[in-house]
């Protein structure tokens, strides 16, 4: 499935890297199974759980962006292609053709960190809240074939 | 039997502290581990699973201390043995832990600061600050130079004058730009038909770009790559004009990029530790106090557990001595074989073996005294009465001899005081059964108070003019024989009545007492009669001993038996013209 976040912070990620700073964009996928009947009440089942994280920075050597991601590292000549690169997101999921695309569903989650914290410092993230900007869940249903929520 | 039961208890709570105390470490290591792994990767501490570990193995360890803080406080009220030294040795153990991971605390955060502040010294910053403008200003000499040379008009004109023979247009390049590592030329369908210099900095095919210059820097491997990119017009042997696109390409130094990043990258950490020095050592602190918490409560759990066992062998032998003072000899203390305390035990086994043994001695010699004196006085109170019986007899014997006209008279008179002291026998030799067999008592639960205002009831219309008080008669439930009880309270409040000439008071009262683990209700008789002189105060339970006329003596000493049966005791205190107190301690309970 393909994602296009449209709550990314975009003025919060600017100004981060204009101040040179490491920011790091989180995604949190999680898929779920609509639970039927008297278990509903103890809520949906969640099936898989995924994390994506982009680590982006202004190229110091040369004039345009960085972007880290467990692939490696990306180098992008501007802000519009670096922005459409990290606001897609491709998860591929393993389908139980059993179950029916109508009775699953995903949530997705967007946490943006102005300042990447480097090691030993990452002890602090659980202090640093106002280095965090934390999204709600957006709740993503899926269509006969794959689609934007 | 005691002892061993002890033992065990002592056995399972080292072997819990133990396994606690294994849970404890396993898990900090666990947590340690996870954290430790997590800070030197540089990732989040997004999963903080284990922290509810960390909360809840405290509140678990918090339960179990508060509740032995209580026990011991209820114990302390209580009045129990070994309590008070029991809360001083809790108390000491838990300053001693204290006291010794204060300072280790302080010396392990104290060597993380100044270790870290020698880590990212201000030299070491300018140094990393320093390196990283050199790269710049290597990287930006690189590309400028580039730039400008693959705009400059020299390269059309040497590429123009070297194109029929390519081979020695590297050559002049690089006599003319020595730094240059390689050149590609490119014809206008963007095939390569020439390269020279560095082998990877070869490209398979033109970069689609639209733009001339600089070209997007590229990575292989470990090298880094400055491109250039010149469109030029070159005249061909015919005259014809034919684009070309000319590649230059500069190789960065090895690892250029990679040590610049770590650069980059140690510059961010500096300036990260100055930013957040303060945040770190305090978030520091947060987990050092996460880890020694429990840690120190487990001590304080341990400092119970060993209080409890030093205090044991002085409770135990409190509790033997508070049993020999109720005069149960048969109790021994049991100890363990090199325990220190052992040989105290042991001697005081032993004095209470001999004391037994003396006891016993002492019991058999007082009773053949005290049957002795009670011969010496039956003898004694039997023939006081047969004296004047004889002499009843003789004088009867006379007046018959005699013939006396009064013999009628006589016989009566003599028949009247033979009857008296006949009756004064019988009566004396009831009293003597009685003392010598008292039935078994049988117990049953009564009120005390209702006994007592019973008998005193029983006296008060011959003594209108003596007041009783009762205003402290509390009710009290003791388990007594009613019938042998109320004997001793009609004896007892008979005597106090007639210890008063004239007007006074008695006053009755009752409360509860302890002694050792068992609860007594403490009965008093207060009267302000005569008093027992001094010489008389330790023969009044005596039997047979007596101040009043027609008295049997034996009064006093079925009451003293009487309680001694309900494993009670009396005592009295009394001042001449002031009055007496009898004191009875009976306890609640009947162990039959």
């Amino acid at each position: 499935m393909t994602y296009q976040n449209r709550y990314l912070p975009r003025e919060d990620l600017f100004t981060s890297l204009l101040r040179g700073q490491k920011t790091v964009i989180t995604y949190e996928f999680r898929l779920f199974h609509k639970t039927r009947g008297i278990l509903s009440l103890l809520g949906d089942k969640m099936i898989t759980e995924r994390k994506i994280e982009y680590t982006v920075s202004t190229d110091t050597f040369g004039s345009g962006y960085l972007l880290e991601t467990t692939g490696g590292q990306e180098r992008y000549e501007n802000i519009d292609a670096l922005l459409e690169r990290v606001e897609k997101i491709r998860i591929e999921l393993n389908r139980n053709e059993k179950v029916k695309l109508n009775e699953l569903y995903a949530r997705i989650r967007t946490t943006l960190v102005h300042r990447k914290l480097a090691a030993p410092f990452t002890l602090l993230e659980p202090f640093l809240q106002n280095n965090r900007i934390r999204g709600k869940w957006k709740e993503y249903r899926f269509h006969t074939s794959d689609g934007e929520d | 039997m005691q002892r061993n039961s002890s033992n065990n208890e002592s056995t399972a709570g080292i072997i819990s502290i133990l396994l606690i105390y294994l849970s404890l470490i396993v898990l900090i290591l666990i947590f340690a581990q996870q954290l430790l792994s997590q800070i030197s990767k540089g990732t989040v501490l997004a999963r903080i699973v284990y922290i509810p570990l960390a909360i809840i193995l405290p509140l678990f360890l918090i339960f179990i201390v508060g509740y032995n803080i209580i026990r011991l406080i209820r114990m302390r009220k209580k009045g129990l043995p070994g309590s008070r030294f029991k809360i001083k040795l809790v108390i000491f153990f838990t300053f001693i832990s204290i006291l010794a991971s204060i300072p280790q605390g302080i010396l392990s955060l104290n060597f993380i600061r100044s270790t870290m502040n020698s880590w990212f010294s201000t030299q070491l910053y300018s140094a990393l600050q320093g390196g990283l403008d050199i790269a710049l200003e290597y990287n930006r000499s690189t590309v400028n130079n580039l730039s400008e040379f693959s705009k400059n008009d020299l390269l059309p004109e040497l590429v123009q004058r070297n194109i029929d023979t390519p081979a020695f247009l590297w050559d002049t390049l690089q006599s003319v730009y020595p730094q240059i590592d390689s050149v590609q030329l490119f014809d206008s369908s963007g095939t390569s038909f020439y390269f020279r210099g560095e082998q990877q900095a070869f490209m398979e095919r033109m970069p689609q770009t639209s733009s001339s210059g600089m070209l997007p820097r590229t990575k292989i491997g470990t090298l880094s790559i400055v491109r250039s990119l010149s469109p030029l017009m070159i005249s061909g042997a015919d005259g014809s004009l034919q684009e070309i696109n000319v590649i230059l390409s500069v190789v960065l130094p090895y690892r250029f990029d990679e040590n610049a990043k770590l650069i980059t990258d140690a510059l961010q950490m500096s300036s990260q530790y100055y930013d957040f020095r303060n945040t770190f050592m305090l978030a520091l602190s947060v987990f050092y106090f996460l880890f020694s918490f429990p840690i120190l409560l487990l001590s304080v759990l341990t400092g119970f557990l060993l209080s409890e066992e030093i205090t044991r062998p002085v409770v135990h032998l409190e509790d033997a001595i508070q049993r020999v003072i109720s005069g149960d000899y048969s109790f021994r203390i049991m100890s363990r074989s090199g325990d220190e305390l052992s040989i105290l035990v042991d001697s005081f086994n032993s004095m209470i073996g001999e004391l037994e043994q003396s006891r016993t001695t002492l019991r058999q010699t007082e009773k053949v005294t005290a049957w002795q004196e009670i011969a010496q006085r039956m003898a004694h109170e039997i023939k006081n009465p047969l004296t004047p019986i004889k002499l009843a007899a003789q004088r009867i014997q006379k007046a018959s001899d005699n013939n006396s006209p009064k013999i009628h008279e006589i016989i009566d008179s003599s028949v009247h005081s033979i009857s008296e002291e006949v009756e004064h026998l019988t009566e004396l030799l009831a009293e003597f059964r009685d003392f010598a067999r008292l039935p078994t008592p049988h117990f049953r639960k009564c009120d005390i108070r209702e006994l007592l205002l019973k008998a005193a009831e029983t006296y008060r219309p011959n003594y209108r003019q003596i007041e009783i008080m009762t205003e402290y008669l509390k009710p009290a439930q003791v388990a007594v024989d009613i019938h042998q009880m109320n004997r001793v309270f009609s004896n007892l409040i008979k005597n106090a009545f007639e210890s008063i000439d004239d007007t006074g008071t008695i006053q009755l009262s009752s409360d509860l007492v302890r002694k050792g683990h068992t609860q007594y209700c403490r009965i008093q008789i207060k009267d302000t009669g005569r008093g027992i002189s001094r010489e008389f105060e330790q023969k009044v339970f005596h039997p047979y001993f007596t101040t009043k006329a027609g008295g049997t003596g034996l009064g006093l000493p079925i009451v003293e038996r009487i309680v001694s049966d309900h494993a009670g005791k009396i005592w009295f205190e009394t001042e001449e013209q002031i009055g007496t107190t009898f004191f009875i301690d009976l306890p609640l309970e009947q162990n039959i």
